[in-house]
């Protein structure tokens, strides 16, 4: 287990966001924390669609705001990313198991977005007033960031916000993106059918089992029973915090990996949209579910690793192509190591565009694997010899893990691999390899590990 | 100060000792003092309370070295050492230190608590983190009062954080309900006496959530001078002491901060109300109300609809900003919105120089409602300016108009028609019926064997389909019925490999219920086999059985949680390491436990010898069916290996017998030989008649003759001499049920205590032994059902394995279980879905009972039981099972005890009467024959028969006679009778292209059906025995 539960971690914003009038107009102010960049300004214009932009981000601010799982309100912000002319503000649950993401377009905007980076951005109560009180009849403008002539100024006052950051909500915001190119769209609803059905969804007393969302005739409809091509949903409050945007919204996307258990919930508004992703249980947050473990302990990327990382300039939509063109590295070992990139936070993936964008979370990521607790569990496990090979062909392997008062049998065929501990027994690998099946995979294929250093 | 004198003022309990001590320590004093203070402190916690092994209980004891200090009697009482403790680590102690301590311990009063003096004197600088600490999570860890002392004297600053808040709106206002005898100082004189936080704080009320205006509950008798914050505040406002016009803005920017709250957000809206805003204010505010109509709470929308409603009785509505933003409160999910929004606009368009145009459109939103009443609204008011309307938003209404209910439709169109645009017929009203689909169904039909497409009711469906009227329901209580055909295969586990995986897995977690006999197989037909490293492999497995698992949810095989399944622990026992030893079972020795009970301790044994054989009752097929041809395979198994048959499980395999095969099993049969032979090749359909020798294993042919015939009497019996009214042993019983209520009184309230009575004539059951007869125990277990017995979801669901052929046990008990819960909401504990499994079973017969654990549980708040039963019904009248008169009838019966919820039933039918045509004509019918019931409608009959107009309508389908007598006795203009006309005046002379495409999906359901019936069987592997 990793050693610190949470880090300290201090936000700090040269003012508060707000609403008022400001030199350019009303509107609503962002203010943009410090991190590799001081306070980036990011963008300053109108909006063409406020009502919804306000709407959006206030969902968006639901879900930073919310522990779905347990009464206990957590305290970290959103996360803004600009590039290449899409702004994108990324949040994540206090349980871990709701992540989402505003994409706001050029066309949502009529001035240009400059500034490129990865942020974080102050959504506090009054913010959250402002929000509500967008609308299309007003003129409205949004400043993300302010430029050096206002910070200059000094006349605001600099909000500090300490928080500890849970290293688990830390991996779980990496990790997230491990599930999204593996999601596949599964419905595609217009706003009347989609606020039907997810008015329909049960209100308090919901079901306890898993539901099953599934098309009969002609509607969708919630079902109990798993039936071919039906996705699983739980934790149903989850979903119902979109409710609010189909006052404005134009169609709702559904999406699913049924192998993972997670469905995405794409709300699409004229100009933008907004994503959630939702863990398989609402007590499973995205973290520690080990989808990117295998691929840090062992795998092809590492050669890939750092050219493909040199060729990230904010871009909105990584074309692999593109760097195989430049690198001469083939588009599997390029999306590996995005893959790798996306579990160290250094890049977020799009479903609906079907590709990664560039972007770097403003947390300290050098050492994800540190954080990985399984990980560093399974290399603990070799250094205390506690792994011992009975037999071997090839990468294909037997082997005997000491557990606490047992010996763990671990079985390596191909791909696939067995081990005899509970963690494995109850999870058949959904959730991962666990601990003893790391090791085991480390100690046989030695020069395929990759370590964070 | 030494650390002598400072263990002497803890051990006296002296507070203003050490105050007085500690005001002058420098903070180098301080620390040198800290860790003994904090030493101190710990060793007191530690003797306050501790467990005696002797008597299972918690007991104070002292810290006796402190004694040493003490000259008084009685000496101090531990727990008042303990708060000096703490006060001693306040005063010397860092802040990593303090913050841990807890501080509710001082008295919320006005006179400086020491602590606070304490505080002040030394003046930590990290008092502010301190207090910032102390007001995290839901219970602060320190008293108002002493947290205002601090802040009015200076010592810390006033909170910027939320709970600061929170802590004042929850206490501040002192207790309601007291026991002490001191004056009361109601809160409008404490914030008097407290001024700053009029200025400051009060007005963050309305940005964080608190409980300030979430509850408006005390007892006056109580305490009567006892003030609610909203009652506190207009006192000090009517008396001027707070600004009115600031305070009313307040509440509004409450509504309007983003809280999602619904409690808060209503108490926000009536506190807004309580102030009694003039309609000068509220002009002064009409902004902010016409923003509040798009807010995304509904009482928040009738809130403003309300406010604004005011301003338009006297002239002050600005009409133009309200018809621009009244459209969000169009689709609101309730109806009272939209009726408000609806009404106002009415009013307004009756104004001179009324902008019709952008009425019509604000209004014509409400034609997405979901809800035909407001359909209704929408039109007659679109209908009475229709001619105003500038053509740019002809178009647009009436495609909105397009969308409407059925019932609302014929007056759509007519509105349409007088915009002077083309007629669109709605969607509901386009047929949706392939090209081709009728004559495709035809040919497929033509090409059924004769046989099956009259037994699958396709010759009834198609005679239908030409006469325009419904095939009458399935007749499945056939032994001609390819059971096998309707479930899936089970995959026996062929492994030693795989039994380990599958058993790990299944301490885990059970995946499917088909899991538990599997293994069950696994282990009788595989415990010979251990390899050498068998021990080692399978160790881990043991560890965890051993050390038990923890199963809050109820997915393990052998959870803790879990009465039943110690057996199987035993079993798994005897398997990984021949350990047959039975510890004492805590489980109830009746009903079906002792069966099952039973039954495994009859493979344990045989297990600890590693005598490998086949299970006779594992089944080959989901929902726990038996193909003969194997059953029979398995008995020579078993008698070349010189074992006969076990008893219990001969009863459970014939018990599962599916009637498919039988003559084949039955030639199989033929060279069976052994002591049970007889009674085998009886229940696969032989001619022997029984003897009264044949009463020795009474039990055996009891299973064989239900397992030959599931319903119905059996006269074969009589010479057993088997008491007669045994259930469903010589006959299936009776179960006679009524409907009823109760009322009686609860803290002033009148409940209505639903009640389902069920009885069934079986006193037998008690005088027969109910390890060997489990169909008489499953009746046992439903006269009082305990879920003590087992609260597994697996293992009911396996209930309903015992006997897949015949539930109508299981369904009693369901229906026990779900009344005691009928208002509350699914349980783990109390999985009662799972016992309604078998209503899945496609190729069985809907019983009357069946039926009414349909309806308990589509009227339940238990989500988990109502969905289930939802997804039956939609299989059930796809394929066809549903005999509507029959779900109608039993629906009118509970309807007669006078407690059902009609809009729980209609919320369940209109769930499934949307999906297609074929489900709404089928829920119409339901309706149809509950009304036809009906002496006199319920109070709340208009949730049926709105639901039933909408479907007529829809479906163009008249009213039975009978109902249409029941109905054209309704008197008076309510909801009913409204409903009540219109679907008088359906006359359904022309057929609708809906009610078409329902026939045919009927006929398409049996031909599915009889398709699949007449499909070759999966090749019977002659040789395999174990299969």
């Amino acid at each position: 287990m990793c050693a610190a539960a949470a880090i300290d971690y201090t936000y700090r914003y040269p003012f508060a966001s707000g609403v008022g009038d400001f030199e350019n107009g009303f509107g609503l102010r962002l203010a943009t924390s410090d991190g590799p960049q001081a306070s980036p300004w990011f963008f300053d214009g109108r909006l063409r669609h406020p009502k919804s932009v306000g709407d959006m981000l206030l969902t968006l601010s639901d879900v930073v705001r919310t522990h779905f799982f347990l009464p206990r309100p957590p305290m970290m912000d959103p996360v803004v990313t600009s590039g290449e002319g899409v702004l994108r503000f990324e949040g994540f649950s206090g349980c871990c198991g709701v992540y989402a993401r505003v994409d706001l377009p050029a066309e949502a905007f009529d001035s240009d977005i400059h500034g490129r980076g990865t942020t974080n951005v102050d959504f506090n109560n009054p913010m959250r007033a402002a929000l509500c009180r967008l609308n299309d009849r007003d003129d409205a403008r949004l400043a993300v960031g302010a430029d050096e002539v206002s910070l200059s100024r000094g006349d605001e006052k600099i909000i500090e916000k300490k928080v500890q950051l849970p290293i688990r909500w830390i991996k779980g915001f990496c990790e997230v993106q491990a599930y999204q190119p593996a999601l596949s769209l599964r419905y595609e609803l217009p706003v009347a059918e989609a606020r039907r059905f997810i008015r329909s969804l049960p209100r308090g007393g919901a079901p306890k089992r898993p539901s099953f969302i599934t098309s009969f005739g002609r509607a969708l409809r919630l079902s109990q029973r798993e039936t071919k091509g039906a996705i699983r949903i739980t934790g149903l409050e989850r979903i119902r915090i979109i409710e609010p945007l189909f006052a404005t919204a134009n169609s709702l996307q559904i999406w699913a990996d049924d192998d993972a258990g997670v469905s995405g919930w794409r709300v699409i508004f004229e100009t933008g949209s907004i994503f959630l992703l939702v863990s398989p249980e609402i007590y499973r947050g995205f973290s520690g579910e080990g989808q990117a473990l295998e691929k840090l302990a062992i795998g092809a990327w590492a050669d890939a690793l750092t050219p493909v990382r040199a060729q990230l300039a904010w871009q909105s939509n990584i074309d692999a192509s593109d760097i195989a063109a430049r690198t001469s590295l083939s588009t599997d070992a390029i999306s590996s190591a995005l893959a790798v990139l996306g579990a160290r936070g250094l890049a977020g993936y799009d479903a609906a565009s079907g590709a990664y964008f560039h972007r770097e979370l403003p947390f300290d990521l050098e050492q994800v694997e540190a954080l990985q607790p399984r990980l560093r569990a399974a290399r603990k496990l070799l250094d205390d010899r506690k792994v011992q090979l009975l037999t071997r062909d090839g990468n294909d392997a037997d082997a005997q893990v000491t557990g606490t008062g047992v010996q763990h049998q671990v079985r390596l065929r191909g791909d696939d691999a067995t081990c005899t501990c509970p963690w494995y027994s109850k999870y058949l690998g959904q959730r991962g390899p666990c601990k003893h099946i790391l090791a085991t995979r480390l100690l046989v294929a030695p020069d395929d590990e990759e370590t964070a250093e | 100060m030494t650390p002598e004198q400072l263990e002497q003022f803890v051990a006296r309990a002296d507070a203003d000792g050490l105050v007085s001590a500690c005001a002058s320590l420098e903070e180098s004093e301080r620390r040198r003092l800290s860790k003994f203070a904090a030493t101190l402190y710990k060793e007191i916690d530690a003797a306050r309370s501790k467990f005696d092994p002797e008597t299972h209980k918690w007991i104070s004891t002292r810290l006796d070295r402190l004694d040493r200090w003490l000259d008084e009697t009685p000496p101090p009482r531990i727990h008042e050492q303990q708060a000096i403790a703490e006060l001693a680590m306040l005063a010397v102690c860092p802040f990593s230190q303090t913050k841990n301590i807890g501080a509710m311990g001082w008295r919320d009063a006005y006179a400086t608590p020491p602590a606070a003096r304490l505080l002040s004197d030394r003046s930590p600088d990290w008092i502010d983190a301190w207090v910032e600490e102390k007001l995290k999570g839901e219970f602060k860890d320190i008293g108002w009062g002493a947290l205002r002392c601090l802040i009015r004297a200076g010592v810390c600053k006033s909170p910027s954080v939320d709970g600061y808040i929170e802590h004042m709106a929850s206490s501040a206002p002192g207790a309601w309900h007291r026991n002490d005898e001191t004056p009361f100082v109601p809160l409008s004189q404490r914030l008097r006496d407290d001024p700053d936080l009029l200025n400051n704080e009060l007005w963050r009320l309305f940005e964080v959530e608190t409980v300030a205006f979430k509850y408006d509950y005390y007892s006056k008798k109580d305490n009567s001078d006892y003030e609610t914050w909203p009652i506190a505040l207009k006192r000090l406002v009517d008396e001027g002491v707070i600004d009115r016009d600031r305070l009313l803005d307040a509440s509004l920017s409450g509504l309007t901060a983003g809280i999602r709250n619904n409690l808060l957000l209503s108490g926000f809206a009536n506190f807004h109300e309580f102030l009694a805003p003039t309609l000068d204010e509220r002009a002064a505010r009409q902004r902010i109300y016409l923003e509040l109509l798009a807010h995304q709470a509904p009482q928040v929308v009738t809130f403003a609809l309300n406010a604004l409603k005011e301003l338009e009785k006297c002239g002050m509505l600005d009409a133009s900003a309200f018809i621009r933003g009244v459209a969000p409160a169009m689709t609101c999910r309730q109806k009272a919105q939209p009726k408000t929004a609806l009404t106002m606009l009415r009013k307004i368009a009756g104004a001179k120089d009324a902008p019709h145009g952008a009425i019509a459109l604000a209004a014509s939103e409400a034609c997405s409602h979901e809800a035909a009443d407001i359909h209704e609204r929408a039109i007659r008011l679109i209908a009475s300016i229709a001619k105003k309307l500038p053509d740019d938003v002809r178009p647009v209404i009436a495609d909105r108009l397009a969308q409407v209910a059925p019932s609302c439709q014929a007056a759509a169109n007519e509105v349409i028609a007088s915009l002077g645009l083309n007629l669109e017929t709605a969607p509901a009203t386009t047929s949706e019926v392939p090209e081709g689909l009728k004559a495709d169904l035809l040919d497929r039909a033509k090409a059924m064997d004769a046989k099956w497409r009259r037994l699958a009711g396709v010759d009834a469906a198609m005679e239908a389909i030409a006469d325009d009227t419904f095939p009458p329901p399935l007749d499945l209580d056939s032994d001609d019925i390819p059971i096998l055909s309707g479930v899936e295969a089970v995959q026996p586990i062929e492994s030693l490999d795989e039994l380990i995986q599958v058993v790990s897995h299944a301490v885990e977690a059970m995946d499917r219920v088909d899991d538990v006999e599997r293994i069950l197989d696994g282990i009788s037909r595989l415990c010979d086999q251990k390899p050498d490293d068998f021990e080692r492999v399978t160790g881990p497995l043991l560890k965890r059985i051993n050390e038990g698992v923890s199963d809050m949810k109820g997915r393990s095989l052998v959870g803790h949680l879990l009465m039943t399944p110690t057996m199987l622990r035993v079993l798994l026992r005897a398997w990984l390491r021949k350990d047959a030893s039975v510890p004492e079972l805590h489980v109830t020795e009746e009903g079906v436990n002792a069966f099952w009970n039973a039954r495994l301790s009859e493979l344990v044994q045989r297990v600890a010898k590693e005598q490998s054989a086949p299970l006779l009752a594992a089944p080959t097929h989901t929902r726990g069916w038996i193909d003969p041809r194997i059953f029979v395979r398995r008995i020579e198994s078993l008698a070349a290996g010189g074992m006969e048959a076990p008893r219990l499980d001969l009863i459970q395999g014939l018990l599962r017998l599916a009637p498919d095969h039988r003559a084949e099993a039955l030639a199989l049969a033929k060279s069976v030989k052994g002591r049970y032979a007889r009674a085998i090749r009886w229940a696969l359909g032989a001619a022997d008649a029984l003897t009264k020798k044949d009463a020795d294993d009474g039990d055996i042919w009891i299973a064989a003759a239900r397992g030959r015939r599931p319903r119905g009497p059996i006269t074969e019996l009589a010479v057993l001499s088997l008491p007669e009214d045994a259930p469903d042993v010589v006959d299936n019983p009776p179960f006679n049920w009524t409907s009823s209520h109760t009322r009686r009184e609860q803290m002033s309230l009148v409940v209505t205590i639903p009640e389902l009575s069920i009885s069934s004539a079986s006193k037998a059951k008690s005088e027969v032994d109910n390890e060997c007869y489990p169909l008489i125990a499953l009746h046992r277990n439903s006269d009082r059902w305990s879920y003590y017995d087992t609260n597994t979801a697996w293992h009911f669901e396996w209930l309903g394995h015992i006997w897949p052929a015949n539930a109508d046990a299981i369904m009693v008990a369901a229906i026990q279980s779900m009344m005691l819960r009928i208002d509350d909401p699914p349980s783990n504990f109390e999985p009662n879905h799972a016992l309604l499994q078998t209503l899945f079973q496609v190729d069985l017969p809907i019983s009357e009972i069946a039926i009414v654990a349909a309806w308990i549980a589509l009227v339940s708040r238990d989500a988990d039981c109502r969905g289930v039963v939802i997804d039956a019904l939609i299989e059930a009248i796809h394929d066809g099972r549903c005999d509507s008169q029959s779900f109608g009838d039993v629906l009118a019966r509970i309807t007669d005890g006078g407690w059902i919820k009609l809009n729980r039933v209609r919320d369940a039918l209109a769930e499934i009467a949307r999906l297609s045509p074929l489900h709404a004509l089928v829920v119409s019918q339901i309706l149809d024959e509950w009304v036809s019931r009906q002496s006199a409608l319920p109070r709340d009959a208009h949730a049926i028969t709105g639901l039933l107009l909408e479907t007529n309508t829809q479906l163009a389908v008249p009213l039975r006679d009978a109902s249409r007598t029941v109905l054209s006795g309704v008197r008076g203009s309510g909801k009913s009778a409204k409903a009540a006309k219109q679907l008088l005046a359906i006359d359904g002379k022309s057929p609708s292209a809906a009610r078409k495409e329902a026939l045919l999906l009927a006929l398409q359901g049996r031909i599915e059906r009889g398709e699949r019936w007449g499909a070759p069987s999966d090749g019977f592997d002659d040789s395999s025995a174990s299969s």
